[in-house]
């Protein structure tokens, strides 16, 4: 019993820098049996309330459940420019009963937190130095449809037996750029579903990447990718502060909006 | 916790952890994603991650002698096709692992059992049927201190008698690939995103068709992934970044940069158990790095990053489905893939906080 998951490291404190916050688990450890459901466990902290904050402050763990005592560990926001970094515990303590003939083994019960000044934000994050127009993408549709080979026709029938190819070119020099791949991006199985086999499984990608090429272009970089799709195909860039762009292919081309 | 003033104390600090071929966790695959972890529902980074200690290394194998062993195989064949598994993991130059095959056979019938000796071998077992293989870990004060390598026999004795030696030992080299990397601390690990597209691939790949038309990259998965690359001779970067984070050689956490972040949905509700795939294009022939999952709040930590700018591709968990991959309902949300570009620091952990992703509204076909 005590604290498990991915930032909790046995002998290694947690460094998070002001303003950050992660969920650490709480939970049983190995073994299946268990006498009883749950039990409540309390989170207590030597770090001051404007420092270091464990919420919230009681979980019930327990057998056989997953993640059941997790808690939210934030370092407060407040300017620790020039100070030292600062370790601090954090400690589970059972507060309830166990069944007879049963004892706490609380061999995880304590975990360090080492809480250090924030990095200032590069200048290319923040919003008055960088210029939406910076941020392109650029859908090229390539030629005509394409052979999708045996593989995918025994896989999907004759439905795909083409497919169509766009290169698609991304440029930013903002480093919180983001592309989703939005739309459909399945197709049935159709041979599956008329075998009456189970509907547990989608198949996707209706599409796929290939000759992918990231470089760097001073201050940002440029990915350019080719895109195989079928029936069309939206993908969508974000960047913080700006207009989303999508880029578009169906009926063999391309666009932007 | 556990039971106190009890007879079984000792063995409740034993845990017993079973990692078995893909067929069996089509629809629990929280379990055992990446590393073990002493609670196989959690999540763990490396340095929390159960693995053997220094002082094991190298880690000493036997092979089981039975009456269950398949007539398709000699005894050289087998055991050739074991060290040339242990061969790959050795190679790898990030890692110090270490592994050897003891000449000594060892007569039993097969079953995991915890005597103390690492043991390969084939068996059955009426009350407990199963197909495939798997792994048994014994675990002691959070260290893997023995493991057992159980294979089925079935798939063994259904095989053509035609089938020539080089396939025969490229198939127990496969079977050990995967079963040894869970024997030094290796959980089930992403498939790539992407279709199994190819030109390069190895013959054995034909048998499912041709690939698309001019598609000239190879995408193998990893080894450890549950939609394994079988015909793949090599260990991906995957496996070799597991493996290295395990048993680092000098230098390679030093040289190589850690990401984390949470990724959430629009509404703020976490996606969980979604893989996270790092793509270094510099190999454009393999441009896939190490991936790994989001936990139960969305969060993951992604280590053994090559410094530079790095695309984190995050998607659904694959599972496979038949010829296709597919996801599951069970394993992962609906959710549109979504790429990023951070900058990965050698030796540094760069946290990029939240990353928003859309729920994919299709619903299901």
């Amino acid at each position: 019993m005590g604290f498990t998951g991915l930032y909790f490291i046995p002998g290694q404190p947690l460094v998070l820098a002001e303003g950050q916050s992660v969920f650490v688990d709480i939970n049983w450890v190995g073994g299946d049996s268990f006498p009883q459901d749950a039990i409540p466990y309390r989170i207590v902290s030597d770090a001051p309330a404007d420092e270091l904050s464990a919420t919230p402050s009681t979980v019930e763990v327990g057998p056989r459940v997953s993640n059941a005592g997790a808690v939210l560990v934030r370092a407060i926001a407040d300017d620790r420019a020039d100070e030292a970094p600062a370790t601090y515990t954090l400690e589970v303590q059972p507060e309830g009963p166990l069944a007879e003939g049963w004892a706490h083994d609380l061999a995880r019960a304590k975990m360090e937190v080492t809480v250090v000044e924030a990095e200032p934000t590069p200048p290319d994050e923040q919003s008055q130095a960088y210029s939406c127009p910076e941020t392109r993408i650029q859908p090229l549709a390539e030629g005509g449809p394409r052979d999708g080979g045996d593989w995918m026709r025994s896989v999907h029938g004759d439905d795909l037996a083409d497919y169509l190819t766009s290169t698609v070119t991304l440029q930013t020099a903002h480093p919180r750029t983001a592309l989703s791949l939005v739309g459909p991006y399945r197709r049935p199985f159709a041979h599956r579903e008329m075998e009456g086999e189970s509907p547990l499984y989608r198949p996707y990608p209706f599409g796929f990447l290939f000759d992918l090429a990231l470089r760097e272009t001073g201050g940002g970089f440029e990915q350019v990718m080719t895109f195989a799709w079928f029936d069309d195909v939206r993908l969508r860039l974000e960047t913080p502060g700006c207009d989303a762009l999508e880029a578009i292919c169906e009926d063999g081309a391309c666009r932007v909006r | 916790m556990d039971r106190g003033a009890s007879p079984s104390h000792a063995l409740a600090r034993r845990v017993v952890l079973l990692a078995v071929t893909a067929g069996f966790l089509a629809t629990e695959p929280v379990r055992a994603y990446r590393f073990w972890s002493r609670n196989q529902f959690d999540l763990v980074a490396s340095g929390a991650a159960m693995r053997w200690n220094d002082d094991s290394l190298p880690i000493r194998f036997r092979s089981l002698a039975n009456e269950r062993f398949p007539d398709i195989l000699t005894e050289v064949l087998w055991l050739e096709g074991i060290r040339s598994g242990f061969t790959a993991w050795e190679e790898v130059p990030t890692s110090a692992i270490r592994l050897r095959l003891e000449g000594e056979s060892q007569s039993a019938d097969g079953w995991p059992d915890r005597n103390g000796v690492n043991a390969i071998g084939f068996a059955e077992n009426q009350d407990r049927p199963f197909t495939g293989a798997f792994a048994t870990l014994v675990i002691q004060e959070g260290r893997i201190v023995e493991c057992d390598i159980t294979v089925s026999p079935q798939s063994w004795n259904a095989l053509p008698e035609d089938i020539d030696e080089d396939a025969l030992r490229a198939r127990v080299r496969r079977l050990i690939l995967h079963e040894v990397g869970h024997c030094l601390g290796l959980g089930h690990s992403a498939a790539n995103p992407m279709w199994r597209v190819w030109q390069e691939a190895p013959s054995e790949w034909s048998r499912n068709g041709d690939p698309p038309q001019d598609v000239r990259t190879f995408f193998p998965n990893p080894k450890m992934a549950y939609a394994s690359s079988y015909g793949y001779p090599g260990l991906h970067p995957d496996d070799i970044a597991g493996i290295s984070l395990l048993y680092p050689a000098a230098g390679f956490l030093e040289n190589t940069g850690t990401v984390r972040g949470r990724v959430v949905f629009t509404d703020g509700s976490p996606a969980s158990f979604v893989a996270v795939s790092s793509v270094e294009s510099e190999d454009a022939a393999n441009p896939f790095g190490a991936h790994t999952f989001t936990d139960a709040h969305g969060q993951f930590v992604l280590e053994a990053l090559r410094p530079g700018r790095t695309m984190l591709w995050i998607h659904p968990y694959l599972v496979p489905a038949g010829k296709a991959f597919s996801t599951a309902d069970v394993a992962t949300p609906d959710m549109n893939h979504t790429m990023i570009w951070p900058v990965v620091a050698a030796g540094r952990t760069l946290d990029l906080g939240e990353i928003v992703v859309i729920r994919d509204e299709g619903g299901a076909p």
